[in-house]
């Protein structure tokens, strides 16, 4: 049988909290409370996917082609490039994400919880900036005639706003941006979720002598697993979907990243450049399938979903 | 508690599974039809024959314009009070945003919702309004614009708005390429100004040695193919309705790239954008020469560089040496459009005619009137100015009549197609000549993917 999980990541077994009593009274006042945004979710949300997935079996007169559309656009010159491209920028993207986030909550719980307030305020701010203002933003960023850090694109030899988007930095440049607007939400919510770790846990951990770094990594992290998991799914999600980005760069640099950089970006060429609404569709499809198929994978190897334990 | 857990757990999966059985069941077992072919929209075919909207005389219009063209609409509504307008202000499709065409869509879809008459800075947008499909243009020779107005414009101006014999746009502007110079500099430097691409070539290496740091020209802009590889005739840009050829390797296109990497090499031509701030830092006062359209004069030199009056002058466009017939490109070039479910369109073909005619308008106008009386007159209004060093008309006017007709309007962009494929390498280091295969490569993919039938 399986270990549980904490026992696996070599942490001290957790005491079982007392079973919550279920309130199985007042359910169908909680279905009321819930009607309202499933019927938003349900007019917004899934409507638009059934729809999506209509289009994607189907022709621009209605008749179904079944997979038709998706290999018409598996042939299509800009589709692996796409997927490539957006490939890499998750990888990079998530790897910064993980390790900075954790590790920047850890620090200010750990070391620095006076300061850490106003610190999580100051790294929410950039997050409440709006995606396309935060690319604007960063436009003025990596243009070396402009930048306030002129200086470091100077010393990486860059010397001119083209330099700095060349195509072999993008998918770089836009996990930086990525990272400037969704890290700092993220902090505030891995703090909240240390938070959460009982207090005897770590007083335990510190008596049986084990140093700070051992704690986070023995105690603190295994117990943010399915947080981090949590936010694994969701920056996926939001990662395969980029599209503002290379679509506000590519216009600030006069086209000089393709206008398909994105598979997000080729779906919208297909609907809004050549009138294809059923190939726009089928792309958007592959990603909903591949976000799907990842978050089944956090969710079944991370137990996110578990319930007691 | 272990049992229960793998139960709940299962219930999605059994869904999942059982939706995904669905899916591949409505789409594999039941497919009948065959995928959109690529091929559509067809161009080959005229949009179906016009017929109206039933018209309802001073019904409200709804018109979509740019910043730049507002004041004159503005105006226009000031004058004429019993005309009822709504006037929405859009980024006028500028720099490819591709917003015109994504509403027009939506439009189409929900069947209501089109505005009356529309402004548009690019004027390829013609191409995709006319085609069958996704056409939502009216016919403005057809009983909207008299005949004598559409015959006042400059030769090839309408040639983007003309789908087998009707009109279905009127130009505002044209952006004829003409050689910028700085009158100044020049004599300071006792330059002549050159008259064919080899002395021009020939100026570019005596430049980077007497003068580095002084540049004749830029190859960083989108519209780099208007400005150099249109002036030389290449075929890169050949559209004849559904189908188009490329040929980079013609010999017009291969000595244009060799002219412009020899500049490139020596430092005479800067891989900057003109747009870019890095231009305006280092060029403002380093800019002897550069090719451009008409529009560079107020755009560029007196609002971005800022060169002060007196300085700034145009020269003919170049030619080769032996070349029968001058030519030059065009950059960029707005277009009034009507739409073809206007119930006013008495009201709606007024206003565009207006505004692409009228001298009340184009007086104002920052760019070249494609309207050749508005023109004569828009020129006589820029020499009381006093910006250029010279009166710029003779050589306005030349360039306007030298456009060569052989550059397409096509669905796809040009500007795109070179500033995403060629702007990249030649900034990493890449000579335009080794490029020219790729260059072909990207065209011919881009035009398949609007549907075109590529031929060589």
């Amino acid at each position: 049988m399986a270990v549980s999980p904490q026992v696996r990541a070599g942490a001290p077994a957790v005491p079982e909290r007392p079973r919550a009593r279920k309130a199985r009274t007042g359910g169908r006042a909680g279905y009321g409370f819930v009607s309202g945004y499933f019927v938003l979710l349900l007019l917004f949300g899934i409507g638009p996917t059934v729809y999506a997935i209509w289009l994607a079996i189907s022709n621009s007169s209605g008749q179904l082609v079944g997979f038709g559309n998706f290999t018409q656009v598996l042939g299509d010159y800009r589709f692996f490039p796409a997927f490539a491209n957006v490939a890499l920028y998750l990888v990079i993207w998530l790897v910064v994400l993980v390790v900075a986030v954790v590790g920047i909550a850890l620090m200010l719980h750990g070391r620095m919880r006076r300061a850490s307030a106003v610190s999580r305020f100051f790294f929410y701010l950039p997050g409440a900036l709006a995606g396309a203002a935060s690319a604007l933003v960063w436009m003025f960023m990596l243009d070396p005639s402009v930048s306030p850090v002129a200086w470091l694109l100077h010393g990486l030899g860059y010397g001119t706003f083209s330099d700095t988007i060349a195509p072999s930095r993008l998918p770089v440049v836009f996990a930086i941006m990525a990272f400037w607007t969704g890290a700092g939400g993220w902090i505030v919510v891995m703090y909240g979720a240390l938070n959460n770790i009982p207090g005897e846990l770590l007083e335990a951990a510190r008596i049986d002598g084990a140093s700070v770094l051992k704690t986070a990594w023995y105690v603190q992290i295994p117990l943010l697993r399915k947080w981090i998991a949590y936010m694994l799914i969701l920056a996926f999600a939001t990662g395969t979907q980029l599209f503002v980005e290379p679509q506000l760069v590519g216009e600030a640099s006069l086209g000089q990243v393709s206008d398909t950089w994105s598979p997000n970006q080729l779906a919208y060429e297909y609907a809004f450049h050549a009138n294809n609404f059923n190939d726009a569709s089928a792309v958007s499809i592959y990603l909903l399938v591949l976000g799907l198929a990842a978050a089944a994978l956090v969710v079944f190897k991370s137990g996110l979903f578990e319930v007691g334990s | 508690m272990r049992l229960l857990n793998i139960q709940r757990r299962r219930r999605p999966k059994i869904a999942a599974a059982a939706g995904i059985v669905a899916i591949a069941a409505a789409a594999g077992l039941s497919a009948c039809g065959s995928p959109n072919a690529v091929t559509q929209p067809s161009a080959t075919s005229a949009p179906p024959e016009f017929h109206q909207v039933s018209q309802a005389s001073g019904s409200p219009i709804t018109v979509w314009v740019d910043s730049t063209r507002l004041p004159g609409v503005q105006a226009y509504q000031k004058s004429h009070p019993n005309v009822k307008m709504n006037i929405v202000t859009y980024s006028g499709d500028a720099n490819g945003s591709n917003y015109l065409q994504t509403k027009i869509e939506l439009y189409d879809r929900a069947g209501s919702g089109w505005p009356d008459v529309v402004f548009s800075e690019e004027y390829n947008d013609a191409a995709w309004s006319t085609a069958q499909g996704t056409d939502w243009v009216a016919p403005l020779n057809k009983g909207v614009v008299p005949q004598a107005t559409l015959d006042g414009f400059a030769p090839n101006a309408l040639a983007p708005c003309t789908v087998d014999g009707n009109v279905y746009c009127l130009r505002n502007d044209i952006g004829q390429n003409v050689l910028w110079y700085n009158a100044k500099l020049m004599k300071q430097f006792g330059y002549q100004v050159p008259t064919t691409w080899e002395q021009y070539q020939a100026l570019g290496a005596q430049v980077a040695k007497q003068h580095p740091g002084y540049i004749t020209g830029s190859v960083g802009d989108p519209w780099t193919p208007e400005v150099y590889f249109w002036a030389s005739q290449c075929p890169a840009n050949t559209i004849s309705g559904n189908s188009v050829a490329i040929s980079t390797g013609n010999a017009n296109c291969t000595k244009m790239a060799a002219l412009l990497d020899a500049g490139v090499k020596n430092g005479s031509l800067t891989k900057q954008s003109a747009f870019a701030t890095s231009f305006v830092k280092q060029y403002a006062a380093k800019t002897l020469m550069l090719i451009g359209p008409s529009w560079y004069g107020q755009y560029v030199f007196n609002a971005a560089l800022k060169v002060p009056a007196g300085q700034v002058a145009a020269g003919a466009p170049l030619t080769w040496s032996g070349q029968s017939a001058p030519s030059t490109g065009d950059v960029g070039g707005g277009i009034w459009m009507v739409s073809k479910y206007s119930r006013n369109l008495a009201a709606a073909g007024a206003l565009a005619q207006y505004m692409a005619t009228s001298n009340d308008y184009q007086l104002t106008a920052p760019t070249y009137p494609a309207y050749k009386p508005a023109a004569t007159a828009w020129l006589a209004a820029q020499a009381k100015q006093h910006y250029f060093a010279s009166d710029v008309s003779a050589v306005f006017e030349q360039a306007a009549n030298e456009i060569w007709g052989g550059w397409g309007t096509g669905r796809f962009s040009q500007e795109n197609i070179w500033a995403a494929s060629m702007t990249p390498p030649i900034n990493g280091g890449k000579t335009i000549s080794s490029l020219l295969p790729a260059w072909q490569t990207a065209i011919e993919n881009q035009a398949r993917s609007f549907g075109y039938t590529v031929g060589g």
